[in-house]
């Protein structure tokens, strides 16, 4: 059993650090923590789950077209609502006050769009296969789930640190000014921060929504929460980090279970939080902030 | 309108729709002989859960709602009155559901209350309606206790504990269950107090419960950890005591983890066709109670079943049925009180008499104790999603 528990939790984790990823990705290049991030989550596994069921789509082009969606969603958040307020000199406060009310538009949103009622991918929409090793179980899901997800992973890190796009990123991450004297024409940059941190939270709300058989318009709510403390616990801004505190959330909460406190398992994840704060305020991976004399 | 109508449209059949109408409005405002003969507004509050996390069973309910509403009104069952419903969303929230009852009792001044969706809503919401003096009828909450509240509350449904708990009596001699386990959802006081009493009658039997795990509600849909750990267990039955949206899910996710042939059990939440949705064949195996059930002989039932089908495009299920359910009953009150006052409407709550229902076999039924009283059907999933009746062998 202990090995399958650490298979459900890698698996929990590996998707908890998808979110926590795009989460990260907006709050340490425009640090601006958007809460919206879970209804766009939320919207992209509603597209994902409308175009296989009504239109009859692949999977892999509903994939794509739902991690489109989720992208396109969060940059038009930025534009409509982020860069304005940004322009009129707006605090970290009122952004995220502004990203709140976002978030409760696009879950009312959600809600009428369907019906307030739980769905599920169809069923086939990916092979019903399982195997069964060593006493673990694995369904074709869970490892389409883990290879998209350490392939997402990769990904972002090459992104972030071999393209031009995430040297302007880290640079603005650093540094808005020192990014604009530098010529980077940080709103565009920020409008693909965005475009990107929504595109891996929609990933994670289709995958989600396949592995655990359902799509609702509250599916994105706990994994605000979940993506911020793996944030805090992984370090502001890194991606490994991040990656590395997902896990462990994904552990914790699975292992919880296993020594009979399942119960109380967001009080375990919520108090590596408050500890980390404490203790550790720049989490595992994080630097502290260098201030020049 | 239907419903109703069919309820006595077997002596008319002969007569044309339109006149049949008219003939069985008129007998039934004329034979109750207690209606006013000026028209009347009657406003009644319908608070329900429309949007976070029970929004899946308050918008069903407000659907069905709608439709009793305009079969109230379109039949002249009350006479020249109408009931005009004043809809409030409770936001799945206590404090929210405290708020609306409030605004209905003081602000729109409603002749009665009927609705509400959660039963932890209707722990903070009835005291407040009873300290308000509005006559009100709860009709979804199935936590027990509900009937103590006060003489202003009544109950359009009864708690399903002792349904469950029948349920097992007869379950576990048929299908010789020897192991059992039990996750609920730890934040619905339904839940909180049904698992240890399933527990006990599970002990009763002579069941060993091998495991208990609680889940968490909100958008949780990940019990893959409770899962395993109960699968470990190897249990003849699993309990499932959670939200509707999450027993889908639960389901799948226990069949994933290893529990092939387990058996389900549960209540209320089991009898949707979105859990047979969710869970596909994973259902399969699958017992609850229940006190209606959509092919329920009764004509009545076979009329609503009808009108929600041609209304929505899709099937009825136990949430809707409860709502609409409640507003038939609250007419049927009203017309006892001849009118919108609040006192006579509880004299009339107060008063003995039996009411016309789509609940169990007979459809007649009357309050005991501010309850309604019911029997249960028992129900099982096949294979194929179908819905057989499950009479114990």
């Amino acid at each position: 059993m202990l090995l399958q528990q650490l298979v459900n939790g890698i698996i929990a984790g590996s998707v908890y650090a998808l979110f926590a990823l795009g989460f990260n990705l907006v709050l340490g290049a425009m640090n601006i923590l958007n809460v919206a991030q879970g209804a766009v989550f939320t919207w992209s596994a509603l597209v994902g789950f409308y175009l296989i069921k009504v239109y009859g789509l692949p999977f892999p082009l509903a994939l794509l077209a739902a991690v489109a969606a989720g992208g396109l969603l969060n940059m038009l958040i930025e534009i409509l609502v982020f860069r304005p307020l940004r322009n009129r000199g707006g605090s970290a406060m009122s952004t995220l006050v502004a990203s709140i009310g976002v978030s409760m538009i696009l879950i009312s949103a959600a809600q009428t769009a369907s019906d307030a009622q739980v769905e599920r991918f169809p069923f086939g929409t990916l092979p019903e296969i399982q195997w069964s090793a060593l006493s673990v179980r694995l369904t074709f899901t869970q490892a389409v789930v883990l290879v998209t997800t350490l392939a997402t992973m990769i990904g972002t890190y090459l992104l972030l640190h071999r393209t031009r796009l995430g040297k302007a990123i880290r640079t603005m991450a650093f540094n808005e000014r020192t990014a604009k004297m530098l010529g980077i024409p940080t709103e565009s940059v920020a409008r693909w921060t965005f475009f990107l941190s929504g595109a891996l939270g929609g990933l994670a709300g289709v995958l989600l929504g396949l592995m655990f058989s359902t799509v609702h318009f509250l599916m994105g709510e706990p994994y605000v929460l979940k993506g911020f403390a793996a944030i805090v616990i992984g370090g502001f801004g890194s991606v490994i980090g991040v990656i590395v505190a997902s896990i462990m959330i994904g552990l914790a909460e699975v292992f919880s279970t296993v020594i009979g406190v399942g119960a109380f398992r967001d009080v375990i994840i919520f108090g590596m939080l408050f500890m980390f704060l404490l203790f550790r305020p720049n989490g595992l991976f994080g630097k502290d902030e260098e201030v020049r004399p | 309108m239907t419903t109703l109508l069919s309820r006595v449209a077997g002596p008319v059949r002969t007569v044309s729709r339109r006149a049949q109408t008219l003939l069985i409005a008129t007998a039934l405002t004329v034979g109750a002989g207690t209606f006013t003969a000026s028209a009347e507004d009657i406003k009644i509050g319908v608070p329900l859960s429309l949007s976070g996390s029970v929004a899946f069973a308050g918008t069903k309910m407000k659907e069905a709602m709608e439709l009793a509403f305009e079969e109230v009104n379109s039949s002249g069952y009350l006479g020249a009155n109408k009931l005009v419903p004043v809809w409030a969303d409770d936001r799945s929230s206590q404090p929210q559901g405290i708020s609306v009852t409030q605004q209905l009792a003081l602000r729109d001044n409603v002749s009665a209350i009927v609705g509400y969706t959660a039963s932890n809503i209707c722990l903070a919401s009835l005291p407040v309606a009873q300290e308000l003096k509005v006559p009100t009828l709860q009709s979804d909450c199935v936590v027990p206790g509900l009937d103590a509240i006060g003489n202003y509350v009544y109950n359009g449904v009864r708690p399903y504990e002792s349904f469950v708990l029948e349920l097992v009596d007869k379950l576990v001699p048929a299908k010789q269950i020897k192991t059992a386990a039990v996750i609920y959802l730890r934040e619905n006081p339904v839940f909180t107090r049904l698992a240890p009493a399933i527990t006990k009658a599970f002990e009763k039997n002579g069941v060993k419960v091998v495991a208990t795990e609680a889940v968490t509600g909100g958008g949780d849909a990940d019990f893959s950890a409770q899962l395993t750990a109960i699968a470990n267990t190897k249990p003849d039955i699993l309990a499932i005591l959670t939200l509707g949206g999450q027993v889908g899910p639960v389901m799948v996710q226990a069949r994933r983890a290893g529990m092939e042939k387990t058996l389900f059990i549960g209540e209320q939440s089991f009898d949707s066709a979105d859990v047979r949705r969710i869970a596909g064949p994973n259902a399969a195996g699958s017992y609850y109670p229940s006190h209606w059930f959509a092919d329920s002989p009764l004509p009545r039932n076979q009329a609503y079943v009808k009108a929600y089908r041609a209304k929505y495009n899709r099937e009825p299920d136990t949430f809707a049925t409860n709502g609409y359910n409640g507003v038939w009953l609250i007419a049927q009150i009203v017309k006892k009180a001849g009118s919108g006052d609040r006192a006579k409407i509880l004299a009339a709550m107060e008063s003995p008499g039996v009411y016309d229902t789509v609940f169990g076999t007979e459809g007649k039924t009357k309050f005991e104790n501010r309850m309604l009283t019911m029997t249960p059907f028992f129900f099982t999933i096949e294979a194929d999603g179908k819905i057989a009746r499950f009479e114990g062998k």
